[in-house]
């Protein structure tokens, strides 16, 4: 378990020391926060329901962005040689990129939590449904992470 | 310690190691020499459990490296051709991860890592990140993050490839300095550094070991038919020059006799 979290943190640690990490914060925030006043506006409800679609919508493109380059880099810096001959375990290298891209994944959704915040303060929207919504985005997020590391693991050994 | 058996490697119908064996003892230098394309780098893969043999089998302490690869991991170090490092980390920062993966009990990280910046001469640029280091800092680095968990076996893979006269004086120093605490299997294709370091030579050649022997007999050996004793460059080269052929060899009169049936 410690070696799982050593990778993470190592993924996470790189991640944010480039500007990949803050670029893909930055365009899918404002991306976000334009759907969503856009919706708000339209709609005038104390409800996510439409906001928390197109999330899910653009969750489609928006993940294979962060999954794209976890194994291209190892092997072109010649790093998967290194990780392949220490003591580890296929599935502690694949678990250790899968948890930093969900941390990193878990972030952007907490930075969305604004929303329900803005709502709440101009009406009375339901909580569960609210919280329901945030955890099925959460976890298709989680989903679409790991379909991404098993098309990247899939090509890889062809 | 190490112990080799009859190890084949084919990619393909590529056969790059052909039945090769040997063994190594506690505190060996060991030289692995050879042409480019010789398989020298595969052989190292395939102690490090990188590569799965075709055939054959490979030992350490008693226990086979593809049945116990994880635990057998943790007693090699392994430096490639190409130092596997991260460009975007500190040095420190890099060691302590490569302490961390390699198992490194957290209450003994920060003690190996002082002893490994101190042993690779790093100390003053453990702050620093990778990619600006120059690449004998890199090459160094390559070789604390191979010994930073007390491998009994490094394996060193072209280690002072690249690296001007000065710099390749302090690696194989540092390689020096790894004979009392384990056995060192390296690679070069500079002959006079496995002079300096080696006390036993493998030559690999097409993928079969030609040649298995200690560095001062094969010197002694090798130099007693001739009238001043032959070098390990002229010892390397004798191997590795293209046979004569049948043709070339034949005596004017077998030519001739030849030429006379043809006719």
């Amino acid at each position: 378990m410690n070696k799982i979290f050593a990778l993470t943190k190592k993924e996470l640690y790189r991640f944010f020391s480039s500007p990949i990490a803050y670029i893909i914060l930055s365009v899918m925030l404002s991306l976000f926060n334009i759907f969503f006043f856009m919706i708000i506006d339209q709609n005038r409800e104390v409800s996510l329901r439409d906001v928390f679609q197109l999330m899910e919508f653009m969750l489609v493109f928006f993940i294979p962005l962060l999954t794209m380059r976890l194994f291209s880099e190892e092997k072109s810096n010649g790093t998967m040689e290194f990780l392949l001959t220490a003591p580890l375990t296929h599935t502690m290298i694949v678990l250790g990129k899968y948890f930093s891209m969900l941390i990193f994944f878990t972030l952007l959704i907490f930075l969305t939590l604004i929303y329900y915040l803005i709502v709440e303060y101009f009406g009375e929207p339901d909580p569960y449904s609210m919280l329901f919504g945030y955890l099925g985005i959460w976890l298709e997020g989680a989903f679409f992470i790991a379909v991404g590391l098993l098309v990247l693991l899939g090509h890889r050994t062809k | 310690m190490l112990k080799v058996k009859k190890i084949s490697k084919h990619f393909g119908s590529f056969q790059v190691l052909d039945s090769v064996s040997f063994e190594m003892n506690k505190g060996d230098i060991v030289g692995l020499l050879g042409k480019n394309g010789a398989g020298k780098t595969t052989l190292m893969r395939i102690l490090t459990s990188f590569i799965t043999p075709s055939s054959g089998t490979v030992n350490i302490d008693g226990e086979d490296i593809f049945k116990h690869s994880i635990s057998i991991r943790q007693k090699i170090g392994y430096l490639p051709e190409k130092p596997p490092l991260y460009g975007d980390m500190t040095v420190q920062y890099y060691l302590n991860f490569a302490a961390e993966i390699k198992g490194v009990p957290k209450n003994k990280r920060l003690f190996q890592l002082a002893k490994v910046l101190e042993e690779c001469d790093l100390e003053q640029v453990k702050q620093k990140t990778i990619a600006t280091l120059s690449k004998g800092y890199k090459q160094r680095v390559g070789i604390a993050q191979a010994i930073i968990h007390e491998p009994k076996l490094l394996i060193l893979d072209e280690p002072t490839s690249g690296l001007d006269p000065m710099q390749i004086q302090q690696v194989l120093a540092l390689i020096k300095n790894q004979r009392d605490q384990r056995t060192v299997l390296l690679s070069t294709h500079t002959l006079t550094e496995i002079e300096q370091v080696a006390q036993r030579v493998l030559m690999i050649k097409s993928g079969r070991i030609v040649l298995d022997d200690s560095l001062e007999a094969l010197l002694k050996d090798e130099g007693s038919t001739q009238s001043q004793p032959l070098t390990l460059e002229q010892i390397f080269i004798n191997h590795h020059q293209p046979q004569t052929s049948e043709s070339t060899t034949q005596t004017p009169e077998k030519k001739e006799l030849q030429e006379v049936s043809h006719e």
